[in-house]
């Protein structure tokens, strides 16, 4: 039987950042990339609530 | 249970519509590259779908190994016995086990994410997320439930639940790709991005589900189902270059690289699978048929609720690689069905009898034993199979519904459920009875189209299948009854080229080419995208031995139709009888390549490669037929002459030589030759030499036969009926050359074949009709026409390996008729006496010598 495998994002993956409108490729990474984007989301919407000036700066989301 | 060694890991992956045609070019441009390396060390084919072809009912052919009257599952839908109404069709309502039960009786840890129909989620010692998971969705994102019993075991419904993707999360990032000018498009009247969007989401839910499993989860089988590409293709495909006529230029730029989007994406999810797959996973990727993408897509759909399946093409796709699978070869003949069966053979577990594919055994690179038992319905133990009928959520099931009806594949509900009901009752039952129409049992098949035709006798598609079932069972005047019926109720325009095929189909096989000729020219002038149409067009001018005609039909419905292996098999036998050997051989290996149950075209093969000197490979071709139809005499008679007189083996000739002794009706000597050529008079030659004559003696000796015609009348209707010809076994019967090609194949023929100056054959003709010709002028278009029917019948010997030909000169007969006495005599053997053959032979006949002629 197969042993579980952990759950992390591979370390190839680990070198890119996350785009918060999200992509096929992190759609095609399947739950990972899903996890990863929704946190993403939520990260980017934290400070955006926390800080509304950078409410427009979207240059580093992908 | 039984305790099995687990032989290895296999993934399934069902991609719904997937076709080489677009593959290919994507995998040659390295933008497919997970499939190319799955490809690259695998095995590929094509695989033939089955009809109908209703991915619900082929699915579940995949899964089980057998036909949908077998399995059940009979159409995208299925009248709810609970309520009366309509539903989508559930797995409940599959009769049989399918593999992942099977697997389970057999301590293998399966996994069934998506497959069509599994709602509700099957209870198998595994996940099982059934296709209504990823399929319901609410208006709104928040608070959106689970669709009941989608998820198994219901522990994972938490954690599930939060896998999908709804569509409103799909942003334009993940549209681009598909649509670059989507900014362009004004969504208040194009819906097609949130159709992207509501797939995508579908899509990728199932997705997030099965690497979750990969990860979590141990297993030796997992099945993957998706049926976006399907979706996305009958809603984009329209748009796939190269551009259709009349197709919006602006539509045609918005939308035109989705299809291939829609494959890359394919291709990325492939490859994170294949990341979380262990290196000794054998993985099988399957379509359950294709999609028409060329000249062959429609542009408009007739009145039927099935009818978006004919968007859908015969041949889908299957690819197996793994540990002990052949590298970079491919698979021929493959069907949906053997799919169960080959992985069952994967897991070293019995294939059951009662299962109706086989096991691919050739994609082994090893030869596997395949052990049998009668059937895994008989062995009981959890399989993980549902208990009884469970109470479905008819919330759920209306949401899939819709889906359908959006989709175009089923009709939309009217007002009146019940009446909904009873229409979709009488769909599944007409389904059912194609089942049985494509699988040869026509029997089965009658009596649920008669009680259809009796419940309502407006539906075109219910008459002309009945026809046809008539038609195929030997009730030609049932089929014709049928036809008059319908063609007294047609209602519209476009059911007319139907019944003239159908008409000439019948026609055709009553033995009157040229009539049904006439039916089927009618139907061509007024549909000319049918290529079954030009494929039977095709095969009436073989039956008529007009072999330029047949070339031309059969090179019009591959123009259609590139993967009609029944026209590669017409144009393989035209090109035979043109001579074009090459291109014959050619021809025949596609067909079979195509579908590779086709003893016919193997037997053609062997001709072709005798003809061209290949007398080993022609062999190998003959011995295929045989395996498919071991009663074939033809090819044995082939197999003899090859093993006897070119590779030199007469221990294999011996086989079929034994064969043939038992199993042929007999011999005949055949007097063959034009009317008027001399045929009369070699029939005396041989009744004085001996041998038995076969005659009527209806006709009476005149002056222009002086000495008797020696016919049989039942000759001249040996293309309705040949029954008596048993009788005419070691005897020597009349058979003029056009009616050659009417001698059936069970008998031996020994044929004298008479040649005569043609003008000297039309002089007599002429005489004989009473008319006068002073010898000067000739009759060009006669003589051309009388030309190609000795050139018909000659072709038509060369084809017979079970007739030996004698060539002899009329006039030499005149001349020297000892000597053609002795060479016929030796010819047809039973010690037939020489000299009194010659002896009847009057030079006085030789009545209408030709100016050029000499005696």
């Amino acid at each position: 039987m197969q042993e579980k495998r952990s759950n992390t994002l591979p370390e190839e993956e680990k070198k890119y950042e996350i785009p918060v409108y999200g992509s096929l490729g992190l759609l095609a990474l399947g739950y990972k990339g899903l996890l990863a984007w929704r946190s993403k989301k939520a990260e980017v919407k934290t400070k955006m609530e926390s800080n509304p000036e950078n409410s427009n700066d979207t240059s580093k989301e992908g | 249970m039984t305790q099995v060694k687990k032989a290895r890991k296999v993934i399934l992956l069902g991609w719904d519509a997937a076709d080489w045609k677009i593959i290919n070019p994507l995998l040659d441009s390295g933008q497919m590259p997970s499939l190319a390396k799955l490809v690259e060390n695998g095995v590929i084919g094509k695989i033939a779908t089955m009809d109908p072809p209703l991915s619900p009912m082929l699915w579940t052919s995949i899964a089980t190994g057998k036909t949908a009257d077998k399995h059940g599952i009979l159409g995208f839908v299925e009248p709810d016995p609970n309520t009366g109404n309509v539903r989508p069709s559930t797995v409940t309502s599959r009769k049989v086990k399918a593999i992942w039960n099977i697997l389970q009786q057999n301590n293998i840890k399966s996994h069934v994410l998506s497959w069509w129909p599994s709602h509700p989620a099957e209870p198998i010692d595994g996940v099982c997320v059934s296709d209504l998971f990823s399929k319901k969705f609410e208006a709104k994102s928040t608070d959106w439930p689970l669709a009941p019993n989608s998820v198994h075991p219901k522990e994972l419904e938490d954690l599930f639940k939060d896998f999908r993707i709804h569509p409103d999360e799909i942003t334009p990032a993940h549209i681009i790709p598909f649509v670059p000018n989507f900014e362009k498009i004004d969504q208040e009247k194009d819906q097609r991005l949130s159709g992207i969007a509501k797939m995508l989401a579908s899509l990728s839910s199932v997705h997030n589900v099965a690497t979750w499993v990969l990860e979590n989860k141990e297993w030796d089988f997992v099945a993957i189902y998706l049926n976006e590409l399907d979706h996305f293709c009958h809603t984009f495909m329209k748009f796939h270059p190269p551009q259709l006529n009349g197709l919006d230029d602006e539509l045609y730029e918005n939308y035109k690289v989705v299809i291939n989007g829609i494959y890359l994406f394919y291709d990325m999810m492939l490859g994170r699978v294949m990341e979380l797959a262990d290196d000794d996973t054998t993985f099988i990727i399957v379509s359950d048929h294709g999609f028409h993408s060329d000249h062959l897509r429609l542009t408009g759909f007739p009145d039927d609720p099935a009818a978006p399946a004919m968007e859908h093409a015969p041949y889908g796709i299957v690819v197996v690689s793994g540990p002990g699978i052949k590298k970079d070869e491919r698979v021929y003949g493959a069907t949906l069905l053997d799919i169960t069966p080959t992985i069952l053979s994967l897991f070293e577990i019995p294939v059951a009898k009662d299962m109706d594919g086989r096991v691919l055994g050739e994609i082994f690179e090893e030869t596997k034993t395949t052990e049998f038992i009668d059937s895994w319905e008989e062995i009981h133990g959890n399989s993980g199979q549902h208990p009884g009928e469970l109470r479905e959520d008819p919330w759920a099931a209306q949401q899939a519904l819709q889906q359908l009806v959006e989709l175009g594949y089923i009709e939309k509900p009217g007002e009146d459920q019940e009446k909904a009901a009873i229409r979709i009752s009488r769909e599944s039952r007409f389904y059912l009875a194609r089942v049985f129409l494509s699988t040869g049992r026509i029997e089965k098949a009658i009596p649920i189209l008669e009680e259809l035709i009796k419940e309502d006798a407006d539906i075109v598609r219910y008459g002309l299948r009945l026809a046809m079932a008539y038609q195929q069972t030997g009730k030609p005047k049932e089929a014709r009854r049928v036809i008059d019926a319908l063609r007294s109720k047609q209602k519209k325009k476009t059911d007319l080229p139907q019944l003239d095929y159908l008409e000439g189909s019948l026609l055709f096989s009553e033995g009157l080419p040229r009539k049904a000729l006439e039916y089927l020219q009618r139907a061509e002038r007024e549909v000319s995208h049918l290529p079954g149409l030009h494929v039977l067009v095709g095969f009436v001018y073989l039956k008529t031995q007009n072999w330029n005609s047949a070339e031309q039909s059969f090179i019009r419905a591959l123009e259609l139709d590139p993967e009609n292996a029944r026209a590669h098999h017409g144009l393989a036998q035209a090109c035979l009888r043109l001579d074009k050997v090459e291109e014959a051989i050619e021809e025949a290996l596609t067909s079979v390549g195509l579908i590779y149950f086709q003893p016919a075209a193997h037997y053609h093969l062997g001709e072709a490669l005798f003809r061209f000197g290949e007398f080993g490979r022609a062999s190998e071709a003959f011995e295929v037929c045989l395996s498919m139809t071991p009663g074939n005499r033809r090819a044995r008679f082939w197999l003899v002459k090859i093993y006897n007189e070119k590779l030199m083996l007469p221990e294999k000739a011996q086989v079929h030589e034994s064969f043939i002794a038992n199993n042929m009706q007999g011999t005949i000597n055949v007097i063959s030759g034009l009317p008027r050529s001399g045929t009369s008079m070699l029939m005396q030659m041989v009744k004085a030499g001996g041998l038995e004559i076969f005659t009527d003696e209806q006709r009476i000796p005149d002056e222009n036969n002086p000495k008797g015609y020696y016919e049989d009348d039942r000759v001249k209707r040996l293309h309705i009926e040949n029954k008596w010809l048993h009788e005419a076994d070691g005897k020597a019967i009349k058979v003029v050359a056009p009616l050659l090609q009417f001698l059936p194949p069970g008998f031996k023929y020994n044929i004298v074949f008479v040649k005569r100056e043609m003008q000297e054959v039309l002089l007599s003709q002429q005489k004989m009709m009473g008319k006068k010709n002073d010898g000067k002028t000739f009759p060009v278009v006669l003589a051309e026409a009388f030309t190609k029917q000795l050139e018909k019948a000659e072709i038509w010997i060369k084809a017979q390996p079970n007739a030996r030909v004698l060539y002899i000169d009329y006039s030499s007969i005149i001349e020297n008729p000892i000597s053609a006495s002795i060479e016929i005599a030796a010819f047809l053997g039973n010690d037939l006496d020489a000299e009194a053959m010659a002896e009847v032979v009057d030079g006085n006949l030789y009545r209408n010598k030709s100016n050029t002629g000499s005696i």
